[in-house]
C-alpha cells in the first residue's frame, strides 16, 4: 500500500506542474461557473414552452376554474394530493404546483426556479382572466362571482433554499472541476501505460494493480481537492453559502468516487495520449450536455429530462443541488450517491477488464 | 555495498519464445550470465532484445521456455525484484520532476526510505554526474543527461542483477563515455550485468562475454576474442595507390586493375612487407583486423546497423 501512496503523491506533484491541465481542472469551471450565472440570470422569457405542473384540486374547488386550467394550453397539469405535490417540487421534479381550493389559486413555486415559476405565476393570471368574469348573457360561474384570489407559496427545502443563481450554477461547476479531473487523469494513466516509465513501475516489487490503486488514489484526491477549491471559490467569489455542509460532502465524495472510475473507463478509450484525451473530453462532454451541466435539466423537453438520468453528471447534479438547497435527507441523498458509486464501480471493473486483457496480450 | 557472487544473481534463459501476432520476437532463445559477470546481448534492430528483457522482468509472459533470473524462475516475484534492476530503451523518466525527484521516487517504490534512500540518491546522482542538476526538471536536460540518469535509476535499490537495454542510444560521445565508465564501476562490484547494444564498440569495451542474436535466436556466443577467431575472418589491408598500377601487376597473387585494392590475410605485417617491395605508389593503408561488426556480417550477410 506505501507503493500506492507513493505514486499517488508522484501525479499529484505532475499534476501541480502542469499549467494547462490545472486550468482545465480548476479554472475552467470557474470561468463556466460565471458566464453559465451571467446567462442563467439573465434569462427569464422561455415563452412557448409547455409547463409540467400537478394539480391539487380541494374538494371544493371551482368546477370551472378546474376545466380552465385544464385544458390551458401552456399547462401539462397532473393530478396530485398537496403532499405528494409538494414533494415533488421539494424534489425538483415538478418546477412548481397548483392548488385549486374555492374560488381561489394556490400556486406553490420553487423559488431555486424563477423562471418557471413567473411562467407559473403568468400562465395562471391568463388562464384566470380567460375563465370569467362573466360573458354577456350567461349566468357567471358560481366561484368567479368575485375575482378569484391567487396565493404564492413558496415551497423550500427543510433546511437551505437557492438563495441565488450562484446556488444553482454551483452543482454543475463541481462537476465540470471532477470531469476535469477525470480528463487529466485519464490522460496520465495512458501516458504512464505507453511511457518508458511503465517499464520501471511494472517490474518493481509489487503487484501491478498497485499501480492502478496508485493512480485512482491520486485521482480521488484530486477529485476531493478540485472540488474543494471550487467549493472555496464559491463562497468567496459567488456567495454560495453552505447551510449542509456535511450533506454536500457526502454528495462531493459520491461523485468523486464516480468520476475515479469514469478515469480508468476513459483511459482504455485508446493507446496514445492523443486519442485518450480527444475520445474522453468528447465522452465528457456528452454526459455534462445530457446531465444538465451545459444547459440546465429544466430548460430541456420532457422527454430528454427523463433520458437525461443516464447521465452520471445529472446525477451529481440532483445530488449536489438536493444537499445544497434542496434539504434532502440522508436517506433522500442515498438514492443519487448509491447511482454516483454504482456507476463508478462498474466503470471502474469495466476499465480494468480491458487492461486485465491488454497487459496479457 | 555488493551484493554478488551468490547464486541469486545470475540469469539462465532456455528455449525463450514470444510471438506477437505473425511475428517471432524472440524464437526460442538459450543463453545464461553467471553471477559477476557482464553479457552482452548484441544485435541488430529487429533483434528481439527489448523484447528478451521485457521477458527477463516479467513485464511480458513467455509462450513458451524457461527463465531463472536472481534466485527464481518467476521474475515477478517481489523478492527476486528488488534484487533486480532495469533501464529501459525508452526513457523511463518524467520530465516533470526534478533528476532527485525522479530517483526519491524509484527509490521510494523499491520500499526504500530514510537514510537509505538519501544515501542511494546521492551515489546515483554522483554516477550519472548530475549533482549539479540535481533540482532542475528532466525536462530540461540534454538527451545525453536524460541517458545518464535513466541508467541511474536502475540502480537506486542496489539491484545486484542489471538489465540495460541499449542505454547509450542516441547520445553524445561524452555521456557515451560516463555511462561505459559507470557501467564499467558496477561490473567491477560484481554485478551481474546484461547488456544490449547493436554497437559492437561498447560490446567490445565492457562484456566478459557476447552473445550474437538476430532474428530472436542466438547466433553465436563467447568471448569477443573467442568469437572473432572462430567467426571474424581474416585481416584486411586496403591500399590506395597514388598513380595507376604497370599493366599486368599481382599483388597477394591476384592481378590488380584498379588504384588500389584489399589484401586478406592472416598475418597483416606480412602483407604490408609485400607492399612495400611491390614498388607501387602507395598512397594510403589501412588494417582492418576481424572484430564483432565482422562477425556478424559473416553469421548474416548483413550488417549490425542494417
Ligand atoms: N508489442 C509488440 N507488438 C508487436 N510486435 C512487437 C512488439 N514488440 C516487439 N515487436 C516486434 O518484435 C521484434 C523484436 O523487437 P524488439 O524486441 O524490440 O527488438 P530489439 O530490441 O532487438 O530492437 C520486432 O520485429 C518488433 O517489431
Ligand atoms: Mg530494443
Amino acid at each position: 500500500m506505501y507503493a500506492a501512496f507513493v505514486i499517488a503523491w508522484k501525479d499529484l506533484v505532475l499534476l501541480s506542474r502542469d499549467r494547462v491541465t490545472l486550468f482545465w481542472v480548476v479554472g475552467f469551471p470557474l470561468v463556466f461557473a460565471l458566464f453559465f450565472g451571467a446567462v442563467l440570470g439573465a434569462t427569464l422569457d422561455r415563452g412557448g414552452r409547455v409547463l409540467e405542473a400537478p394539480l391539487v384540486v380541494e374538494p371544493d374547488a371551482s368546477a370551472a376554474l378546474v376545466a380552465a386550467f385544464e385544458s390551458a394550453p401552456a399547462l401539462a397539469l397532473e393530478r396530485a394530493s398537496l403532499d405528494d405535490a409538494r414533494e415533488r417540487v421539494r424534489r425538483g421534479d415538478a418546477a412548481g404546483y397548483l392548488r385549486l381550493r374555492g374560488g381561489g389559486v394556490e400556486i406553490g413555486v420553487d423559488p431555486s426556479r424563477e423562471t418557471d415559476a413567473a411562467i407559473l405565476r403568468g400562465v395562471t393570471l391568463e388562464t384566470l382572466g380567460a375563465a370569467g368574469p362573466a360573458a354577456p348573457g350567461g349566468p357567471p360561474g358560481p366561484a368567479l362571482r368575485t375575482a378569484p384570489a391567487i396565493a404564492v407559496v413558496e415551497v423550500v427545502g427543510r433546511g437551505a433554499s437557492a438563495r441565488s443563481v450562484a446556488d444553482l450554477v454551483f452543482p454543475a461547476a463541481v462537476l465540470w472541476g471532477l470531469m476535469g479531473c477525470a480528463a487529466s487523469f485519464a490522460v496520465a494513466m495512458v501516458v504512464e501505460r505507453s511511457g518508458g516509465t511503465y517499464a520501471r513501475l511494472a517490474s518493481a516489487p509489487f503487484p501491478r494493480a498497485t499501480v492502478l490503486a496508485g493512480k485512482a488514489l491520486a485521482c480521488f484526491a484530486a477529485c476531493l481537492l478540485d472540488a474543494g477549491v471550487i467549493t472555496g471559490m464559491s463562497a468567496l467569489l459567488l456567495g454560495v453559502r453552505f447551510e449542509a455542509p456535511l450533506a454536500v460532502v457526502a454528495a462531493t465524495v459520491a461523485a468523486s468516487i464516480c468520476f475515479v472510475g469514469m478515469t480508468v473507463l476513459l483511459s482504455v478509450l485508446g493507446r496514445t495520449q492523443q486519442a485518450v484525451s480527444g475520445s474522453g473530453w468528447g465522452a465528457l462532454i456528452l454526459m455534462a450536455m445530457l446531465g444538465g451541466a451545459m444547459v440546465p435539466v429544466s430548460a430541456m423537453p420532457p422527454w430528454l429530462q427523463t433520458a437525461s438520468y443516464a447521465s452520471p453528471v445529472r446525477w451529481g447534479i440532483v445530488a449536489l443541488e438536493g444537499a445544497l438547497f434542496r434539504g434532502f435527507t440522508a436517506r433522500e441523498l442515498a438514492l443519487p450517491s448509491a447511482v454516483l458509486v454504482g456507476a463508478g464501480a462498474l466503470s471502474f471493473l469495466a476499465g480494468l477488464c480491458v487492461l486485465s486483457r491488454q497487459a496479457t496480450r | 555495498m555488493s551484493q554478488a557472487g551468490s547464486s541469486t544473481s545470475g540469469i539462465r534463459v532456455s528455449g525463450l519464445r514470444k510471438r506477437f501476432g505473425s511475428v517471432d520476437a524472440v524464437a526460442g532463445l538459450s543463453f545464461h550470465a553467471d553471477p559477476g559477470e557482464t553479457v552482452g546481448l548484441l544485435g541488430p534492430n529487429g533483434a528481439g532484445k527489448s523484447t528478451t528483457m521485457a521477458l527477463l522482468v516479467g513485464l511480458l509472459a513467455p509462450d513458451a521456455g524457461s527463465i531463472e533470473i536472481a534466485g527464481t524462475s518467476d521474475p515477478t516475484r517481489p523478492a527476486a525484484r528488488r534484487r533486480l534492476g532495469i533501464a529501459p530503451q525508452d526513457l523511463a523518466l518524467y520530465s516533470e520532476l526534478t533528476a532527485e525527484e525522479n530517483l526519491r521516487f524509484f527509490g521510494r517504490l523499491h520500499g526504500l526510505r530514510g537514510r537509505r534512500l538519501a544515501e542511494r540518491v546521492e551515489r546515483c546522482l554522483a554516477m550519472a554526474g548530475l549533482q549539479e542538476r540535481r533540482d532542475d526538471r528532466v525536462g530540461t536536460f540534454s538527451g545525453g543527461m536524460q541517458r545518464r540518469l535513466n541508467v541511474a535509476a536502475a540502480l537506486v535499490h542496489d539491484p545486484s542483477v542489471v538489465l540495460l537495454d541499449e542505454p547509450t542510444v542516441g547520445v553524445d560521445p561524452q555521456s557515451r563515455n560516463h555511462i561505459l565508465d559507470a557501467l564499467g564501476q558496477l561490473r567491477s562490484e560484481g554485478r551481474t550485468l546484461l547488456y544490449s547494444t547493436h554497437y559492437m564498440e561498447e560490446a567490445t569495451r565492457l562484456c566478459d562475454r557476447v552473445v550474437v542474436v538476430d532474428r530472436g535466436r542466438v547466433l553465436a556466443e563467447g568471448t569477443v576474442p573467442d568469437l572473432v577467431a572462430r567467426h571474424g575472418g581474416r585481416s584486411r589491408a586496403h591500399f590506395t595507390l597514388a598513380t595507376p598500377p604497370p599493366p599486368g601487376t599481382c599483388v597477394g597473387g591476384r592481378p590488380l586493375h584498379e588504384f588500389g585494392g584489399v589484401l586478406e590475410t592472416d598475418d597483416p605485417t606480412q602483407a604490408l612487407a609485400e607492399l612495400a617491395r611491390s614498388g607501387l605508389a602507395l598512397e594510403a593503408v589501412t588494417v582492418e583486423s576481424p572484430n564483432l561488426e565482422r562477425v556478424f556480417l559473416n553469421l548474416t550477410g548483413r550488417t549490425l546497423r542494417d
